[in-house]
């Protein structure tokens, strides 16, 4: 990065931009939620769905989200507020859904590093994967201090802004990743009974298995695993230099998330499957599967090791952005400064932390309930968490984007940013199609799903 | 408890060794390609 003549920090190059944007768009995402939610959704149909949505969806809202917060800069609020004054609510909606998704997202971190050091120290697991991982996400104290760990390094690190050397670490650390992902899976698929069945499942595309709940749950996969709909790309978009082609950043940005998802599927769900997990294991899938074929692979302790060090790496890289929508907000718009704005957002994310965290052991008997035409149902803090993240504010930031574009900003304002008025290009029929017509059909498809209007 | 301290170790590790390896790069004041946000914003 280099600073301009004004003192703005800018990336230096393209190449710069979409590391950076690529680390906030890979991470548990792709490599914990995918997998189980592919399992669950009937393996290769929601693949197809997945990258269907993703080649429609996923590029016209990185631009805009892009253009408004290379447009507007300072924080995800301000941003939206120097294009339309009325519009800062956006902004807002966004730091709350990122910092409710960081209450979650943490925790899952915290279970990364427990992994990672159990690998290293000897990968004890005992004879029962999936009792060791209820045994360990039901304790207590453990699984907070995991937690905390994770909190607290990532929140100290952008307090005293040296998060450099881990995002270049995950930067030479995440292709071994991927080759490591790619070796597994061949692994898995020779030497597990019936994993090929699980390739075929995953791949093959079932038309029969296709629901909108594996539509709503292929959209708001996207939503979740690119990052869109909760101000990544505004906070990105801020230090984005003129020089950049939007387009083209999008484009690459879509493209690099889908692979790492596509990896992280190839490698798990065959494994899943020939080991005859349940369908429904959800967010576990990833641990009981991988210390599966870890404890059973040549090295496997070292292998594993690398893996969950690197995937706690890719974690980190993630949560630098994350934080930092809160953080900026609350520094530059609310004036707080750096430290109590960091101190604010870490307090408010670590209790959440708790109750989720507590919601696997002491707390499990509270559940919170969540009404739906189906009847009402009830769910642990992390489930209620990642659903009124995930199936409601991700959606509702999405459409409100869309129409802040059309309305707010309106289309003339919208092209001249993203295309610098007419160096990169101009803004098609289609591009418009999918902001007013596609983007908000999917959203509203979620929204209605996930309250059983339309199942 | 031992994987409970090499946790806070490996913590430690990394924020140590990134404050250290920050300090060296501050006395240049050459930021990499990989700079996140906050950094440049923070350093300015």
């Amino acid at each position: 990065m280099s600073t301009t003549s004004n003192g703005e920090a800018k990336f230096n190059s393209r190449f710069g931009y979409i590391m950076v944007a690529a680390g906030a768009a890979i991470g548990l995402g792709n490599i914990w939620k995918f997998p189980y939610l592919a399992y669950r959704g009937g393996g290769g149909i929601f693949l197809i769905t997945y990258v269907i949505i993703i080649m429609l969806m996923a590029h016209p809202m990185v631009e805009m989200e892009t253009s408004i917060g290379r447009f507007g800069g300072g924080d995800t609020v301000t941003c939206f507020e120097k294009i339309n004054p009325k519009w800062g609510f956006v902004g807002w909606i966004a730091n709350l859904c990122t910092i409710m998704i960081n209450m979650f997202y943490v925790v899952i971190g915290g279970w990364v590093l427990k992994y990672a050091v159990t690998f290293i120290t000897g990968a004890k697991f005992g004879d029962d994967a999936t009792a060791f991982y209820n045994n360990f996400i039901s304790k207590p104290v453990e699984p907070l201090i995991y937690t905390a760990i994770v909190l607290f390094i990532a929140s100290g690190l952008l307090l005293f802004g040296i998060t450099e050397l881990v995002e270049k670490v995950t930067k030479v650390i995440m292709p071994g990743l991927f080759i490591l992902l790619i070796i597994c899976g061949f692994y898995a698929c020779f030497s597990v009974d019936g994993a090929i069945e699980g390739l075929k499942y995953y791949l093959l595309p079932a038309p029969e298995n296709f629901s909108v709940k594996v539509f709503a749950d292929a959209a708001t996969q996207v939503l979740f695993s690119v990052g869109i709909g909760w101000g990544i790309f505004t906070t990105l978009g801020i230090n984005v230099p003129k020089e950049n082609n939007l387009k083209g950043d999008a484009l690459l940005v879509s493209i690099c998330d889908t692979c790492a998802a596509i990896t992280a599927g190839f490698v798990v769900i065959p494994a899943a499957y020939g080991a005859g997990v349940e369908l429904t294991a959800g967010p576990k899938l990833l641990f009981v599967v991988m210390s599966g074929i870890f404890a059973n692979l040549p090295g496997g302790r070292i292998i594993g090791s690398f893996f969950f060090v690197a995937v706690l790496f890719a974690v980190f890289s993630s949560l630098f952005t994350f934080f930092e929508i809160g953080m900026r907000t609350f520094e530059v718009k609310l004036g707080m400064g750096r430290k109590k704005a960091v101190g604010v957002v870490t307090l408010i994310i670590g209790l959440g932390n708790i109750l989720v965290s507590l919601g696997f052991g002491p707390l499990s008997f509270v559940k919170l309930p969540w009404p739906s035409f189906a009847g009402m149902q009830y769910y642990n803090f992390l489930d209620w968490f990642d659903s009124f993240t995930s199936y409601v504010l991700l959606p509702l930031g999405c459409i409100l984007v869309c129409l802040f574009v059309i309305f707010g900003w309106g289309w003339d304002g919208y092209e001249k940013e993203l295309f610098m008025n007419g160096r990169d290009g101009k803004l098609s029929k289609f591009d418009k199609a999918l902001t007013t017509f596609v983007v908000p059909a999917f959203m509203v498809i979620i929204l209605l799903n996930v309250f059983g209007i339309l199942q | 408890m031992v994987e409970m301290m090499l946790a806070v170790a490996m913590g430690g590790f990394i924020f140590g060794a990134s404050y250290v390896y920050n300090k060296r790069e501050n006395v240049k004041r050459t930021y990499s390609l990989l700079s996140n946000p906050t950094y440049v914003m923070y350093a300015k």
